[in-house]
């Protein structure tokens, strides 16, 4: 029937125009405009003209940039690994709770009512020189100068760690989740003792589980800004602070439009190879 | 030579009710012993109690003589063929059957086992499928395959045919019959299916709520059940004042037989057609429905016939209770 599909589709139309309105509008507009400003030039005086040239990419190359991005994915590879074995203990706890699960569930989540920034700033409360934690340790003479927990690397990935756990808690969950307990029993059952059927039954097929929880926590970890930025205290540079600081305090948008197409393009490469290991994962 | 399975006085409580109720029983090596009942009899939790998946809340439970309800699964020497199969849906029919040599000292002589137990359940050519690449029967085999491989002191198989192509059931169980008379391991076959259980078993427990109704030969069983139940759970019976009568037991004719043979005045009701014979719903002079079975060739009769019932004394099943 010509006609009625001809209405389908029509009506297909109609309702995907909204979601097309705004991928164009919001995304595929914004993007265009940011390559656009990659391509061209600054003046002396931070405005933005011709001509078109490829130096702010060129630019990039250059071992202080290179540096910036490989601290970058190095921390945010960290990150991932900490939550998922942070991550997989409890996951597994909460999928073996019974009628506790949703409690659990819940409390995992609980943190995301509150914002992000107060959650990150509370952590400089804990943290800094005159915190809680030095300030207990000194007071019980544990310590007489207090520790440097604040503005490095390590308070950098322990911001990140906290912030991103539930998203590998929630995916490997639901993995575990959905596991058939009667594989765990046929592996008891062939003699395989608990923490065998952990490694040879368990781990495996909760493998899509541990990839998109890698996926989740690596792709944001990688242009994180705000943690390393607050927690950080603007030493430790990282991709993330380095565009936002293009747009602000240097004005250079063209190289700062360069360095966020090449984050974004190689979040995109790992998203792929991720899939695709995916894919032969599910064959 | 003690058993190679025996449970003593072994129940199981749930909250709420009792799921195994004082069961008692001893398989010998190389029995196909059979576990029979309707579904939420207990059955398949006195297999999960033997594997050890569950303890029982008392009695007791033996291999070899040994006492096992306090062991751990992996510490049992016995090995379960799942209802849905449980195969590893990661690993390859070889790695699956390889699974549970393969802990700690890997035994010298594997391969030659894995080949061997694959040639008996003939997967040969197939070791590298996954799970999801196979057909149901080809799963079933694997399963098998996996536990024999381990040569256990019984093997425990979980309805093994319900997730079977009806007509796939019948071959299936014929070459589970063959398989467990060539390994010689005790089977203990836990299924709902009377006709199945009648044609593989050595030996037959029929269970209802919880406990045992009788074990016997499946010939004693349909012949000389000891209750109600077992006599209606292994096929058709007619309760005629107080005793019962098979359908294939009862003789129909136009006149009364000669003779004082049990007789009883009857009208057809229906006759069905069923091929091989012909099944008559009748109603007795009492009012008392009662199905007779004949050979085809007695077959002319038609409803309203008025006829004569008949059979053997010694085809009454008479109960106690």
């Amino acid at each position: 029937m010509p006609s009625n599909s001809d209405a389908s589709s029509r009506l297909r139309r109609l309702f995907l125009a909204p979601s097309w309105l705004v991928l164009v509008s919001l995304m595929v507009a914004p993007l265009a405009i940011v390559l656009a400003y990659s391509l061209l030039t600054r003046s002396p005086y931070g405005s933005i003209g011709k001509p078109w040239s490829l130096d702010n990419y060129s630019r990039l190359a250059d071992p202080l940039y290179l540096a910036i991005f490989l601290r970058s994915v190095w921390i945010a590879a960290a990150a991932t690994l900490l939550c998922l074995l942070l991550g997989f203990p409890l996951a597994l706890f909460i999928s073996r709770s019974g009628e506790r699960k949703n409690l659990y569930l819940t409390l995992v989540i609980l943190p995301f009512w509150t914002s992000f920034l107060i959650r990150t700033y509370s952590w400089m409360f804990l943290l800094r020189d005159t915190g809680l934690i030095n300030s207990i340790l000194l007071r019980l003479g544990l310590i007489h100068q207090p520790l440097p927990l604040l503005y490095n690397y390590g308070a950098v990935l322990l911001g990140l760690v906290y912030g991103y756990l539930p998203f590998a808690v929630l995916p490997l969950y639901a993995t575990l989740e959905r596991l058939d307990p009667s594989l765990l029993e046929a592996s008891a059952d062939l003699g395989a003792r608990p923490w065998q059927t952990l490694l040879r039954v368990t781990l495996p097929l909760a493998a899509p589980g541990f990839l998109a929880a890698s996926v989740l926590i690596f792709i944001p970890c990688l242009g994180a800004y705000l943690t390393p930025d607050l927690l950080g205290g603007g030493k430790t540079v990282l991709i993330g602070n380095l565009i936002n600081n293009q747009f602000t305090t240097a004005r250079d948008w063209p190289f700062g439009s360069a360095a966020s197409l090449v984050l974004m393009a190689i979040v995109l490469i790992l998203l792929l190879l991720g899939l695709h290991r995916r894919g032969e994962a599910l064959l | 030579m003690p058993a190679v399975l025996e449970l003593r006085n072994v129940s199981k409580h749930f909250p709420g009710h009792t799921a195994v109720d004082q069961v008692s029983f001893e398989a010998p090596r190389g029995e196909l012993f059979s576990l029979l009942g309707p579904s939420g009899c207990g059955k398949t939790t006195t297999l999960r109690l033997i594997a050890g998946f569950e303890s029982p809340t008392t009695g007791e439970i033996f291999l070899n003589g040994e006492p096992v309800q306090t062991l751990p699964p992996y510490r049992r020497n016995v090995s379960t063929v799942f209802q849905n199969y449980a195969l590893f849906p990661h690993l390859t029919v070889r790695a699956n059957i390889e699974f549970g040599l393969r802990r700690g000292k890997v035994p010298p002589d594997l391969a030659a086992r894995v080949a061997q137990v694959i040639e008996l359940v003939r997967l040969s050519g197939k070791e590298s499928r996954y799970p999801h690449q196979m057909s149901g029967g080809e799963k079933q085999r694997a399963a098998l395959a996996r536990s024999l491989v381990l040569a256990p002191g019984v093997l425990l198989l979980d309805e093994p045919l319900s997730a079977l192509d009806p007509n796939l059931r019948k071959q299936v169980r014929a070459e589970l019959q063959q398989l467990q008379r060539r390994v010689g391991i005790t089977f203990l076959f836990v299924t709902h299916d009377q006709e199945e259980a009648l044609s593989v078993s050595d030996r037959i427990a029929v269970m209802n709520s919880g406990r045992i109704e009788q074990i016997g030969s499946p010939r004693e069983l349909y012949l000389q059940p000891r209750t109600r139940f077992v006599a209606s759970f292994l096929g058709e019976v007619n309760w005629i004042d107080g005793f019962g009568v098979r359908p294939e037991s009862i003789r129909v004719s136009r006149h009364r037989p000669e003779g004082s043979l049990p007789t009883r005045e009857a009208t057809i009701l229906r006759a069905n057609f069923l091929g091989n014979r012909i099944q008559l719903e009748t109603r007795s002079a009492s009012g008392d429905p009662v199905i007779a079975e004949v050979p085809r060739l007695d077959a002319a009769f038609s409803s309203g016939d008025p006829v004569h019932l008949w059979w053997r004394p010694s085809d009454e099943l008479r109960f106690a209770e």
